[in-house]
């Protein structure tokens, strides 16, 4: 037995062109490095090789929010401190809840929004909130640029759908309504700082005493972030009461394919995942003024 | 007590003096271990085993040794005797490199290739001690520096047996037997590590047939022993790196696959070898606390009078046999029946070998299991007999001064009783007044106790420190001692003393720890509690000396007798107010020893209230409130008394409700601090309280005597019978996490 360990090149490109073309050079494996809070982590234990590393990080074209025609814009590079601190985290509320309840200080400071969507981990706490608001993910090669929804981008288990010479270079969505529209992100984890067992991001509008439109995003119960249909669709069109909300909230099971796991067993996630969405789902509609 | 403040005449005992080492630490200034560097150095890694039992068939090293910037590789086989050709539990030494950087160390490691021929493996310590369990180690001696004999002959216990204690006194079957209220249930206690922020390290460098190594290491003296054992021919002397890490007892002793590795390493290239350690190899190769099985059965009279205990242990030592398990059962024999006077006791433990990652020292090494079980069985049967909770246990305790059942000494503190009274109190008054509210939100609270000792000393066992004292004619006092600071204050206690004691300002004194060279005899150095009662006695000793010797020189100065005059301020002092400062009366410097003996280990006990909030649709549980009222004979320093107290229920919460290095079939499954749950700020209660309850005990400095293991046995029953009160649920098994919370309530609501 051995394990071969080579240390791979390091390039710190300077423009975002400059990166997409070494991407497009590079003939071995390359990981593009962003924060590096997950990466480093991986490359320590061995558990990831690469024969490159193409470090995006000090690029500020990838840093960055910017809001315009009701519309937000979130660069890849933008660390979970710099969203948390943004006022789109103040009028979306589940994204800046989500945000500060990743990790420790260190690991907001440094982790970014894109090396969480590229890394896929179905654990992560970003991705629920992102995945209700419907955001599309923008991707880069030298060939050009695409674009395609979140939820088709996440295509598995830390797979996604980026190819190996593409960049992904931020992350767009529509801002919610402020009137009648309100969102939350409720989740459990052993310790404060450590791994979410079951998040639950919600967002919900309500017109006229009834649920008009309500997203619900599930992390660390499937292979993937998912949203759940079922919860979402038992109560659009139903008065505001938190008899709907518990009812329809139980069905969020038929979305979810929860694994034992470290952080805990399917029995249990599939415990937590009901109660968490109806918690999320009560605080966001009482953002959204409804009268509970 | 004098006031906790600075007084005119400088930091005195009693007060929270400003520690020593935290300018440095604080500014980043302090140098650790993992900073240490010597010319001509060489780092160090090392190839580790992925299982648990195997047989090592080959290691090709050529291609490692041809890999630029290598100086060394060598094999288990090249390792001492008794290491032998297989490897015992995940992590385990297969083969190791120095090279010139550690970037080589790297590229020659995955160089090597070798081929390991599995074994049948054991990993339940009561399966491990059966006659047809698979050998573990035909030679359990070699890892371990004889300290005490080794007893291994119990009644069943065939194979694998580290050690084996048993005591009866009493009839324990027909105590039971007649018992009205009979409780009997099984207990189990993870696997927990200590987590040091500092990893382990070691440097490591020959002279002639001087092994030198300089590490962190709470117990120099077994540390040295055991590396004269395995390298037979060579004189050991373990040196302080400049500032040492943490320990809890993870730097206690020698670790096996740490510092002979390396002194290997070094012999075979004659150059200084630098051994860290990673976070894995922190988790997998050094030594965890011990995981336990603990059976207990008690009885008592319809009136509450606890008659009778049964306690059955089996621990798991893992494959090296280190001394700790001896502890292990010693304290889980002991402390039982130093807390509770019972007429019956029977008691049986086995410490088994196994092929789980090692087991080492541990903060409260034995009791803090021991404790968890007893506090938890007996606030059970309290329960179901319809006792009141903690009168029940307050009236089966024993009696200051009793004479002790088991042990040699008698017990001479005044006991829990007063820690009771004290911590009851504070907590009636900083416990939450939930409003019943129907959030979901479940309270409830928990009281438990229990103790240690301090020194390991025993009337089989005589423990002894010395310390020196060198005052200098610029007035500067440097106290050598056998202590090292691995954060438990000891630079600073030990100042305090001999600054109270020779009256020469606190801010002139510097303590220095153990030093090879330095003429300190001292029998293990910082373990056991005792370095500010057994060190701190030295230190005091050496400062009465002191004291009257500058008093008699002053005589020559001064219109007094030498018993009437006083030493302060860097003077000695007439009652008339004539002074004569001390550059006068020495000349090149004065030296005096100070020596202390001691065959009696005292204990210290607490008391602790901890209240929870469980929320019953998640089983989320949190300690709200907790208080730790603790005898520490007398608080040298209050403010550092109380971080041992936070430390300790922090430590305790761990236990109680977080942390376990889970392992399958011994191959670890969380051993990095991503998947492995450590407390922080967040996990500590909303509001702590600690009552420091003083008892002035006569053989320690001052009254003090130790606090660090204390007080970490009542952490975890306090924090599990608030759980219990909470949900109506007993857990046997530690940590109780969220989730086994919320499965239990499901459980209960079908």
């Amino acid at each position: 037995m051995s394990g071969e360990r080579a240390t791979p090149d390091y390039f710190a490109p300077e423009s975002v062109a400059d990166a997409r073309r070494r991407l497009a050079e590079e003939e071995g494996f390359v990981k593009v490095v962003a924060g590096g809070q997950t990466l480093m982590l991986l490359f320590r234990q061995g558990f990831v090789q690469a024969d490159a590393l193409v470090d995006v990080s000090r690029l500020p074209e990838l840093s960055g929010l910017s809001t315009g025609d009701g519309r937000a814009r979130v660069g890849a590079t933008t660390t979970y401190a710099d969203l948390a601190a943004h006022e789109v985290a103040d009028r979306v509320t589940m994204l800046g809840e989500a945000c500060n309840g990743i990790a420790d200080r260190q690991v907001r400071n440094a982790g970014t929004i894109g090396g969480a969507l590229c890394h896929a981990d179905p654990a992560f706490d970003i991705v629920p909130p992102l995945l209700c608001l419907d955001a599309e993910v923008s991707i880069a090669s030298e060939d050009g640029h695409r674009r395609l929804p979140l939820s088709a981008f996440l295509v598995g288990h830390m797979r996604t759908d980026l190819g190996p010479d593409e960049l992904l270079e931020g992350v767009a969505f529509d801002l919610p309504a402020p009137e009648q529209s309100g969102s939350a992100y409720e989740k459990h984890a052993a310790v404060d700082d450590g791994w979410t067992t079951v998040g639950a991001a919600t967002l919900v509008t309500v017109s006229d005493g009834t649920f008009f439109d309500v997203r619900v995003g599930l992390t660390a119960v499937a292979d993937t972030a998912v949203r759940s249909p079922a919860v979402e669709s038992a109560l659009v069109g139903n008065p505001v009461t938190e008899d709907a909300i518990e009812a329809a909230s139980e069905e969020v099971i038929a979305d979810i394919d929860p694994l034992d796991d470290l952080s805990g067993s399917a029995e249990y996630k599939r415990g937590l995942a009901g109660t968490l969405v109806a918690r999320s789902l009560a605080t966001a509609t009482d953002r959204a003024g409804g009268d509970l | 007590m004098s006031g906790r403040e600075c007084s005119d005449d400088g930091w005195s005992v009693g007060q929270n003096a400003p520690r020593k080492d935290a300018r440095r630490k604080v500014r980043g200034a302090a140098r650790y271990g993992t900073d240490m560097e010597r010319e001509g150095m060489l780092y160090a890694g090392v190839v580790r085993s992925q299982q648990s039992h195997a047989c090592v068939e080959s290691v090709e090293t050529e291609a490692a040794a041809a890999v630029d910037g290598v100086a060394a590789v060598v094999t288990r086989a090249d390792l001492p005797e008794g290491y032998g050709d297989r490897v015992r539990h995940y992590g385990d030494v297969i083969a190791a490199v120095a090279a010139e950087s550690r970037e080589a160390v790297d590229v020659a490691l995955s160089a090597i290739e070798y081929d390991l021929d599995s074994l049948e493996s054991v990993h339940d310590p009561r399966e491990a001690v059966r006659e047809d369990a698979p050998l573990v180690q035909e030679y359990p001696e070699f890892s371990h520096a004889y300290r005490h004999p080794r007893f291994t002959e119990g009644t069943g216990y065939v194979q694998n047996v580290d050690d084996y204690h048993s005591a009866d006194f009493g009839d324990a079957a027909a105590g039971l037997a007649e018992a009205e209220h009979v409780h009997e249930a099984t207990y189990r206690t993870p696997r927990t590590n200590h987590c040091n922020l500092d990893r382990h390290c070691c440097l490591v460098e020959w002279e002639d047939d001087t092994l030198r190594v300089t590490a962190t290491m709470g117990n120099r003296g077994h540390a040295e022993k055991t590396l004269e054992r395995l390298f037979p021919d060579c004189e050991a002397e373990i040196e302080r790196p400049p500032t040492a890490g943490s320990s809890f007892g993870g730097r206690s002793l020698v670790k096996l696959t740490l510092e002979p590795v390396a002194a290997v390493l070094a012999r075979e290239t004659d150059r200084p070898v630098r051994l860290d350690f990673d976070r894995e190899e922190d988790f997998t190769a050094t030594g965890s606390r011990h995981p336990t099985v603990i059976d207990v059965a008690a009885g008592a009279t319809a009136d509450g009078d606890l008659t009778t205990l049964i306690v059955d242990v089996a621990a798991d030592t893992g494959p090296y046999p280190n001394g700790v398990g001896h502890i292990v059962l010693s304290s889980c024999q002991n402390r039982p029946v130093e807390l509770y006077d019972v007429e019956n006791y029977r008691f049986e433990g086995v410490s088994a070998i196994t092929n789980n990652t090692p087991a080492g020292e541990y903060r409260g090494i034995g009791v803090t299991q021991v404790t968890w079980a007893l506090e938890s069985h007996l606030d059970e049967l309290a329960r179901q007999a319809g006792f009141e909770l903690v009168e029940f246990r307050r009236s089966n305790w024993v009696e200051a001064g009793e004479d002790h059942p088991v042990s040699s000494g008698p017990v001479a503190s005044p006991g829990p009783r007063e820690c009771l009274t004290r911590g009851k109190e504070t907590f009636a008054d900083i416990r939450s007044e939930p409003d019943g509210g129907d959030s979901g939100v479940v309270y409830g609270y928990g009281v438990a106790a229990g103790g240690q000792v301090s020194t390991p000393a025993s009337d089989k066992n005589t423990d002894y420190s010395e310390a020196k004292l060198v005052l200098d004619a610029d007035g500067s006092l440097v106290a050598r001692t056998g202590a090292i600071d691995i954060g438990q204050g000891a630079e600073t206690a030990l100042a305090q003393i001999a600054a109270a004691e020779t009256g020469i300002d606190f801010d002139r004194v510097t303590v220095e720890g153990y030093d090879p060279t330095a003429d300190i005899e001292d029998k293990y150095g910082s373990i056991a509690n005792r370095t500010t009662y057994l060190i701190g006695s030295a230190v005091q000793r050496a400062a009465e000396d002191l004291t009257s010797e500058l008093c008699s020189r002053a005589v020559a100065h001064l219109d007094s007798a030498a018993n009437d005059l006083t030493v302060t301020g860097g003077r000695v002092e007439a009652p008339d107010g004539d002074a004569v400062a001390l550059e006068t009366l020495v000349e090149d410097s004065i030296v005096a020893t100070g020596r202390v003996e001691t065959n009696t280990a005292v204990p210290g006990y607490g008391v602790h209230f901890a209240e929870v909030a469980v929320d019953r649709e998640t089983g989320k549980t949190d300690v709200t409130v907790y208080v730790a009222a603790q005898d520490v004979g007398y608080a040298i320093n209050p403010t550092m008394v109380e971080g041992q107290l936070e430390g300790a229920v922090q430590h305790g919460i761990e236990f109680a409700t977080l942390s376990e290095l889970q392992l399958s079939e011994g191959i670890p499954e969380n051993a990095n601090l991503a998947d492995y749950p450590v407390s922080s700020p967040a996990e500590m209660p909303d509001r702590l309280a600690c009552e420091i309850v003083e008892t002035n005990e006569r053989s320690g400095p001052f009254g003090a005597k130790g606090v660090g293991t204390p007080s970490i046995p009542p952490v975890a029953p306090a924090i599990t019978n608030a759980i219990r009160d909470a949900v109506g649920v007993r857990f046997t098994t530690a940590p109780v996490r969220d989730e086994d919370v919320f499965l239990a309530l499901q459980e209960g609501e079908q």
